[in-house]
């Protein structure tokens, strides 16, 4: 047996190809791909929750709905102003479609011209409201909207929307911080209702409106005031499109009588007062 | 705005990852194909005992090791990869560089000693930070082998 001579040709390692164990693709490209993929499940998830709590919220009975403390929005002192709000809603109680319905109405003294329903059936109109009101009717009218919304369940709704997406914010980001329902009455009251939302309760609203006065004079009033003055409130914010609302309060079945035997309710003396104060104030 | 603060966070990490880690890599790829060049006459092998044309060799033993960590970006796309599953190709081209390295460490110290051929190569791999939460991870890969010299 011969032993191998050192000049002999040394082995050499193979050339192995490249690709095999680390794939050569651009890792940029498999990153976007997966955060398209994450950011599209968590839309559909967002999209399908959002479509089940629209119509699964309003099972959810209006007496567990969570009592507010009202520190937070200063009440009107006049007391009298208070009585006849509550004598107008008092009134359009039977008209509604759900009489059964336990409301709680609140006159707060803010010079912003808004009105706003949320959870437990409270309704919250400001008195700043009052300087965009001629009659009863028209004050009628908004109240008879809030309550509509209330009716309609648009408040749990909103709620449930501002904690699921506070819940996928929350799954993303990992922060822990859930204030939804800690938060304070000023967050609740600050819930927001879509345009569908808003053109339901008109609806409804309208309704219940002829059915307590005989007729739907004076229901623009509001929207009417309200659409000549600057576009930046905050009213438009929450209360989208008021010309087309207007417009359909005078369609079809809602035509203002021209009949002017229907006459309008005033307003009553507390209310009235009231509301030359703000006027005075704005002056 | 702490969530506008926190997300500005994560996407500098993000970046910087990506940029440096980018560039770490390709760099360190140059020099692997390089020193792979360099080394290629001795030979590699994973075989137990020495085959016949080593009989006049003596053996000793040599080793490489090489300590990686893993940049925020490699991090982010393997911990969605995780929700779907599947090759997480960022960390292959990772542990490849490393094994690699810890080869071409192993070839050097056998070069110095006038070996012409490693045989029963083995590797070894060990986490050695990055056991808490949220912590980048490193990995040591450690090659070792006989170094053939030739006796003659």
């Amino acid at each position: 047996m011969t032993a191998p001579k050192p000049t002999q040709k040394r082995k050499q390692n193979p050339r192995i190809p490249e690709g095999i164990n680390a794939s050569g693709e651009h890792p940029l490209k498999e990153f976007l791909l997966l955060v398209f993929a994450v950011l599209g499940a968590l839309v559909a998830l967002a999209i399908l929750l959002s479509v089940f709590t629209k119509y699964v919220s309003p099972y959810y009975p209006l007496e567990w709905e969570p009592s507010i403390s009202f520190e937070e929005e200063p009440l009107e002192k006049n007391i009298i102003a208070q009585k006849s709000l509550k004598d107008i809603l008092n009134k359009l109680i039977p008209n509604s479609n759900a009489p059964g319905i336990l409301y709680k109405i609140h006159l707060v003294d803010s010079d912003i011209a808004n009105a706003f329903a949320t959870l437990g059936g409270n309704i919250f109109i400001n008195s700043g409201l009052l300087s965009h009101i001629e009659s009863e009717n028209g004050l009628a009218m908004v109240i008879a909207h809030e309550m509509a919304h209330v009716q309609l369940r648009h408040p749990i709704q909103a709620l449930s929307k501002t904690a699921l997406y506070q819940l996928i914010t929350t799954l993303v980001l990992g922060d822990s911080s859930i204030t939804t329902f800690a938060g304070p009455a000023g967050n609740l009251t600050l819930l927001s209702f879509n345009r569908d939302m808003e053109r339901d309760a008109d609806k409804v609203a309208i309704d219940t409106l002829k059915a307590t006065y005989g007729h739907t004079k004076g229901a623009a009033e509001f929207f009417q005031s309200m659409s000549h003055e600057d576009r930046g409130l905050e009213f438009f914010n929450t209360h989208p499109d008021v010309d087309k609302r207007i417009e359909f309060l005078f369609s079809g079945s809602n035509k203002q009588p021209s009949d002017l035997a229907q006459a309008i309710t005033p307003l009553s003396e507390a209310l009235l007062s009231l509301k030359l104060d703000k006027q005075l104030d704005t002056e | 705005m702490a969530i506008l603060i926190q997300l500005g966070i994560f996407l500098c990490l993000l970046l910087l990852g990506y940029v440096f880690g980018r560039r770490a890599e390709k760099k360190h790829y140059q020099r692997i194909f390089e020193g792979e060049e360099k080394y290629r006459n001795i030979f590699l092998s994973s075989e137990r005992l020495p085959s016949g044309d080593y009989v006049f060799h003596h053996g000793q033993l040599v080793c490489g090791s090489v300590v990686i960590a893993v940049d925020y970006f490699k991090v982010i796309v393997a911990g969605l990869k995780s929700i779907f599953g599947g090759h997480l190709t960022t960390y292959e081209s990772l542990l490849d560089r490393a094994r690699r390295e810890s080869i071409l460490r192993m070839q050097e110290q056998a070069s110095k000693l006038g070996a012409d051929a490693i045989i029963n190569i083995k590797f070894e791999t060990s986490r050695i930070s990055g056991t808490e939460k949220k912590a980048t991870g490193s990995i040591e890969v450690l090659a070792y082998g006989t170094a053939m010299m030739d006796k003659r």
